[in-house]
């Protein structure tokens, strides 16, 4: 290795290894980004421009008319649905999610753990078995089509129980000691000691909760009977171009500046929250 | 009554048996302190008493109420802990009020009984900082604040300087006799530290693997052991232990042999005529060693190595034939480690007798003679 590399290295405090993972993260994060871009960049085409003989990854020219034929459809009354649909099923998931892992991890109730493995081995079951039951359900009970419909099966997530577990297995139990001593029950416990300092988990399990719910797009579909009720997946998908017709092209940069408006808010929220997350995430799998 | 009463009180995680058979009533205000090796149960025994670890076996009463299924928190005990504990997402004058607040304490009431606890420990201007924000000594005097804020009748400390600078330890050590007695509460306290140990205590509660060996006044625990376990692990640096032969027994008069002695043996008088078997352990503490002087027999021995403390030395003679010494030199200058022996007198009248099985046999003091 050179010496002006070593010394460089050396100044930005990376190691050997780092002049290997950096180049590959590089390449597997433009390959994440390609699509995105694509998708961006299409929805400001005019539909002449959309498909060309070179590949054109900037438009030569723009247009918002595709942004202004989206808003013809009621995407704004779909996105308030999937923001409350999101939004509420977040909440509640993280709640409860956080509870159960916090019994989970510090409560010594017989057959915890063979709770947790009946929670994980739930994730194999694909969606696809139970969601026709789950309709008929709701249907029976007159729920089809309505908000509980939308928010209430998204609320047990697994995922957020696990992030939750994961934290309380490391949580300090001198601080629960502290706080018995003090005359904490279970329910101050968890609402004056735990909870507030879950933040990292919490902050990563809401961004991909939220994110799963706001892109969910299986159960809202089969669940919404009226255009009214429609979540902004739901309705967008409408966009998509029937293949072979005239209006494929055309329909085609307006899907994509559909989905750019859908990407929005999951963007905000990970820009935002980005350092929690990372924090939430790598807590699991790495002990201080 | 008994501020602490403990009945045969007995804790098995599983089938390991962690505590057997405690017996112990502590008085009011007394201050306890528990030693003992690593793992011998003393953390248990406290999470016992203040209601965090439930008790296998045995009964325990504070203030002479029963204290079976009564929690933690109604017990009337204040723990502070080893890693203080504090709650980092708090501030100094919460941390304090937690407790007051979950007894549901009026705020006006509560506010006031922080401020009294804080104006004791002197942490008047940090009631609004994290604990984050804090000194190691600060964090451990908002625990104590913590404690103090409840007005219990029993402070339980589990190992508290054990993370303090050494210099902090003293000062904190000093504080927190002063607050015994400015409190008049009963407290019992683990420590590792033998000056903790011996500065602090009324009594001293040494344990070894979950059983109590000796209970007494730091003095009579150092002066008077009632075993060889006791004896080795009180006192720093440690007795020095020597095997010894029987070699003649009448009456009250016992004839030692011990090699690498000159004269090869010692007669020593017991308070009472015992049969003892024949091989016996004697016992000498480093300041019981004279490099000059001294009547009796003397013991040869090599000096491997020197500690200088500034004022005194310890000598280590770790190869002499009948077991390792530790001799404490107050001398200005120190005896230089060399391959040469050299001769070591005993104060005969201080030294201490084990029987084979550890335990101590009682001399009669001041009453011994060289053969
Ligand atoms: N929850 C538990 N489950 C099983 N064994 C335990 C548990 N807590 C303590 N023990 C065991 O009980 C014994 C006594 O532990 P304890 O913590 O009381 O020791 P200690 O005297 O406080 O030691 P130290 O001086 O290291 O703090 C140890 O052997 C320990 O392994
Ligand atoms: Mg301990």
């Amino acid at each position: 290795m050179p010496q002006w590399l070593e010394r460089e290295l050396e100044e930005r405090r990376l190691n050997r290894l780092d002049l290997l993972i950096w180049p590959v993260g590089l390449a597997v994060a433009t390959l994440w980004a390609l699509p995105f871009v694509w998708m961006v960049s299409t929805s400001f085409k005019f539909p002449a421009d959309v498909m060309t003989q070179d590949i054109e990854w900037l438009p030569s020219r723009v247009t918002f008319d595709n942004y202004i034929k989206v808003f013809e459809y009621p995407v704004v009354r779909w996105g308030i649905n999937s923001l409350i649909q999101a939004t509420l099923a977040t909440f509640f998931c993280v709640l409860f999610g956080a509870m159960a892992g916090y019994a989970l991890a510090r409560m010594h109730f017989p057959g915890r753990n063979l709770l947790f493995v009946i929670f994980l081995a739930s994730l194999m079951i694909p969606v696809e078995v139970s969601v026709i039951p789950l309709l008929l359900a709701f249907v029976k009970v007159g729920w089809a089509s309505s908000y509980q419909a939308l928010i209430l099966p998204a609320i047990g997530n697994v995922f957020s129980v696990y992030i939750f577990r994961q934290f309380f297995l490391t949580f300090p139990a001198e601080l629960e000691d502290a706080a018995k001593m003090d005359g904490a029950g279970p329910f101050n416990l968890f609402f004056r000691i735990a909870l507030p300092l879950a933040r990292a988990p919490a902050i990563a399990a809401s961004v991909i909760i939220f994110t799963l719910n706001w892109n969910s797009f299986l159960w809202p579909l089969l669940v919404t009977f009226d255009e009214s009720m429609k979540t902004l997946p739901v309705g967008v998908a409408a966009f998509t171009p029937v293949v072979g017709t005239r209006t494929q092209i055309e329909g085609y940069s307006v899907a994509m500046a559909a989905v750019t408006i859908l990407s929005i808010p999951s963007l905000l929220l990970f820009c935002f929250l980005q350092r929690y997350f990372i924090q939430g995430i790598s807590q699991g799998s790495i002990k201080q | 009554m008994a501020a602490i009463e403990l009945k045969n009180v007995a804790k098995s995680f599983g089938n390991v048996a962690v505590i057997q058979g405690v017996d112990l009533s502590v008085e009011h205000g007394e201050f306890i302190v528990f030693v003992g090796p690593s793992g011998c149960g003393k953390s248990t025994l406290l999470r016992m008493i203040c209601g965090l670890e439930p008790i296998t076996s045995g009964a325990l009463s504070i203030g002479g109420k029963p204290m079976q299924g009564v929690a933690p928190a109604k017990r009337g005990v204040a723990m502070v802990f080893q890693n203080y504990a504090l709650y980092p997402h708090m501030t100094v004058a919460e941390n304090m009020g937690f407790s007051l607040l979950m007894e549901r304490v009026p705020r006006k009431e509560r506010e006031a009984r922080v401020k009294r606890a804080a104006e004791t420990l002197q942490l008047g201007e940090l009631l609004g900082r994290r604990p984050k924000e804090l000194s190691g000594g600060q964090r451990q005097r908002v625990a104590i604040g913590r404690a103090i804020v409840r007005d219990p009748q029993v402070f339980l400390f589990d190992e508290p300087l054990s993370n303090l600078d050494a210099e902090l330890r003293v000062q904190m050590r000093l504080e927190l006799a002063k607050l015994h007695r400015k409190l008049g509460a009963t407290m019992i306290y683990v420590t590792h530290d033998q000056t903790e140990a011996m500065t602090l205590a009324d009594r001293i509660v040494v344990l070894r693997s979950g059983v109590i060996e000796q209970i007494g006044t730091p003095l009579e625990i150092y002066a008077a052991p009632r075993n060889r376990f006791v004896a080795g692990f009180m006192g720093s640096p440690k007795m020095s232990f020597l095997a010894a032969k029987v070699v003649r027994t009448s009456g009250r008069e016992v004839t030692l042999a011990v090699e690498g002695m000159s004269p090869a043996t010692v007669d020593i008088e017991l308070r009472k005529a015992e049969r003892l078997a024949d091989q016996v352990t004697l016992g000498i503490r480093p300041e019981h060693f004279r490099m000059k002087g001294g009547q009796g027999p003397r013991l040869q021995a090599r000096i491997d190595f020197v500690e200088r403390l500034g004022g005194d030395s310890y000598l280590h003679a770790p190869d002499h034939p009948a077991g390792g010494l530790i001799i404490r030199q107050s001398d200005a200058v120190p005896v230089k480690p060399d391959a040469m022996p050299v001769t070591i007198g005993v104060d005969w009248p201080e030294v201490h007798l084990f029987a084979a099985g550890g335990q101590a046999i009682e001399l009669k003091r001041e009453s011994l003679s060289e053969s």
